[in-house]
């Protein structure tokens, strides 16, 4: 069945109001039903038209996560991020999106508990962290690959 | 062991239930998509072994392979609101912790590697929140969760970056659905950041007049913001619905319909489970207004979690055809009633 808004996609979420006393039922595709801000609460999200836009764009650059190995044009089609390093990899490319979910915000919540006991370890991951997406950016894999070794090996000591 | 919603409920005459949920992901394995299976095995021991450490006092963990379950005891935790319906799509490699009342409940490689979710009888925002953190704090002694400085914790979906804290209150609110004002409370509600639904049904609709109020932004916000906005909001609503229900039980047609709701759940051979939310939902009305004496809402919230489809013929221990379970429904219903 098509989205009943429009018409283009699959239907995937069924919306059931009482409008004016009657029940109204519409069948909607999952980035209609986003629109409408009745997305389901925690499942896949369609991401907006400039992030897919930006993706079409990358194709042609070949621009990968060394990580996960996820493209930005895989990220937008599944609507799911591959992995913790993508959000690096791909921030400038993700924030409009993030913005746009949750405003012009930084986190102020809580923290895991290690970060709270090791901050040198942590500084220290985060200039690898931004020496990695400098790598990517200028498409040098080798090192970035050499660089996600060594942030692995910090997050993990085994 | 007592299940969680034979507890006394918090303002149960309005709040059916509450639900929060914690999101992590850990940071040495790729996300949902990207994770090997050998990943998700190690990752299930790695909360396995954590959660061991874990003192819940006379409650205890249990852990399920999903996949050693038959379809219909997942369905059945579907209709519990253990699980999400994304985490039975593939039951390989899944594991569910269930704490034996059933109020804590923890997927692991579900669409994020962890998915903390604690329910409570009524409304019990902060009391939910407690156990969810205190789960979050053991978990992260011996796991490293993906975090960033300025996204928080870094999720599969944009949407629950930051806080990936998801809290919801159920509420029964047939006195505002009566007067025909939900569609402008959604409005209201999505306004300020939150976003209320019709529950028991995606796929059959608003029943039983029982909505969700949820939090939608998880980032720039603290875990206390998040909770203490939506708790403001639920009272407010809840404040709405008592005025509502002031008015309209004075009209005899309302009693005379809660009354007969009462009647049909008390003697009925056969019913449905549209049916069965329909007048349970005009009982718990006129339990919680002292209409009716004879029933407590602990019962009543026993029942929405026992006359479920799947829940039915898992508790018969066979599959149940329709007609089968309408006749069970029912003397489940008149038993407990």
């Amino acid at each position: 069945m098509l989205c009943e808004r429009c018409s283009r996609n699959q239907a995937t979420t069924m919306l059931t109001q009482r409008v004016g006393g009657r029940t109204v039922t519409e069948h909607l595709c999952a980035e209609c039903a986003y629109k409408g801000g009745f997305s389901s609460l925690f499942n896949g999200f369609p991401f907006d038209q400039m992030v897919a836009n930006l993706a079409r764009t990358h194709r042609a650059s070949g621009k990968r996560c060394p990580s996960c190995g996820s493209s930005l044009e895989e990220i937008v089609e599944s609507g799911r991020i591959g992995c913790s390093e993508c959000y690096t990899v791909f921030r400038r490319e993700l924030m409009p999106t993030i913005e746009n979910i949750h405003g012009k915000a930084a986190h102020i919540g809580k923290r895991p508990l290690h970060r709270k006991e090791e901050p040198p370890k942590r500084l220290l991951l985060a200039q690898l962290r931004d020496d990695l997406q400098k790598a990517v950016q200028e498409e040098n894999y080798e090192k970035a690959a050499q660089l996600r070794d060594e942030i692995r090996g910090m997050a993990d000591p085994e | 062991m007592e299940k969680w919603y034979r507890q006394p409920p918090h303002q149960g005459d309005i709040g059916i239930s509450t639900r929060v949920r914690l999101a992590r992901n850990v940071k040495q394995f790729p996300f949902k998509e990207k994770i090997s299976s050998s990943g998700q095995i190690q990752l299930n021991q790695m909360v396995k072994s954590a959660l061991k450490r874990m003192d819940l006092g006379h409650n205890k963990f249990g852990f399920i392979e999903l996949q050693e379950l038959s379809e219909l005891e997942r369905i059945a935790l579907l209709e519990q609101n253990l699980v999400s319906r994304t985490f039975l799509t593939k039951p390989e490699n899944r594991m569910l912790v269930l704490s034996e009342d059933h109020s804590v409940s923890i997927m692991v490689n579900e669409e994020d590697h962890i998915r903390i979710q604690v329910l409570r009888s009524g409304m019990d925002l902060e009391g939910a929140y407690q156990l969810c953190n205190k789960i979050d704090d053991i978990l992260s002694e011996t796991l490293d969760f993906a975090f960033d400085d300025t996204l928080g914790y870094l999720t599969v979906s944009p949407t629950n970056l930051g806080t990936g804290l998801r809290a919801s209150v159920l509420l029964h609110l047939p006195a505002l659905e009566r007067i025909q004002i939900i569609p402008q409370l959604m409005k209201t509600v999505s306004r300020m950041g939150l976003v209320i639904r019709g529950s028991y049904g995606e796929e059959t609709g608003v029943i039983g007049s029982a909505y969700q109020i949820a939090n939608q932004v998880t980032l720039g916000l603290s875990e206390q913001m998040e909770i203490s906005n939506l708790q403001n909001i639920v009272r407010q609503v809840m404040e709405s619905e008592r005025g509502a229900r002031a008015d309209i039980l004075n009209n005899i047609e309302v009693i005379d319909e809660i009354c007969r709701s009462y009647g049909i759940l008390k003697y009925a051979r056969m019913i449905t489970s549209k049916e069965a939310y329909a007048h349970l939902s005009n009982v718990r009305l006129g339990v919680s207004e002292r209409i009716l004496e004879e029933v407590s809402l602990e019962t009543l919230n026993q029942l929405l979690n026992s006359v479920g489809e799947a829940t039915l013929s898992v508790r018969a221990n066979q599959h149940l055809n329709a007609r089968e379970r309408d006749l069970d429904r029912a003397r489940l219903i008149r038993d407990l009633i």
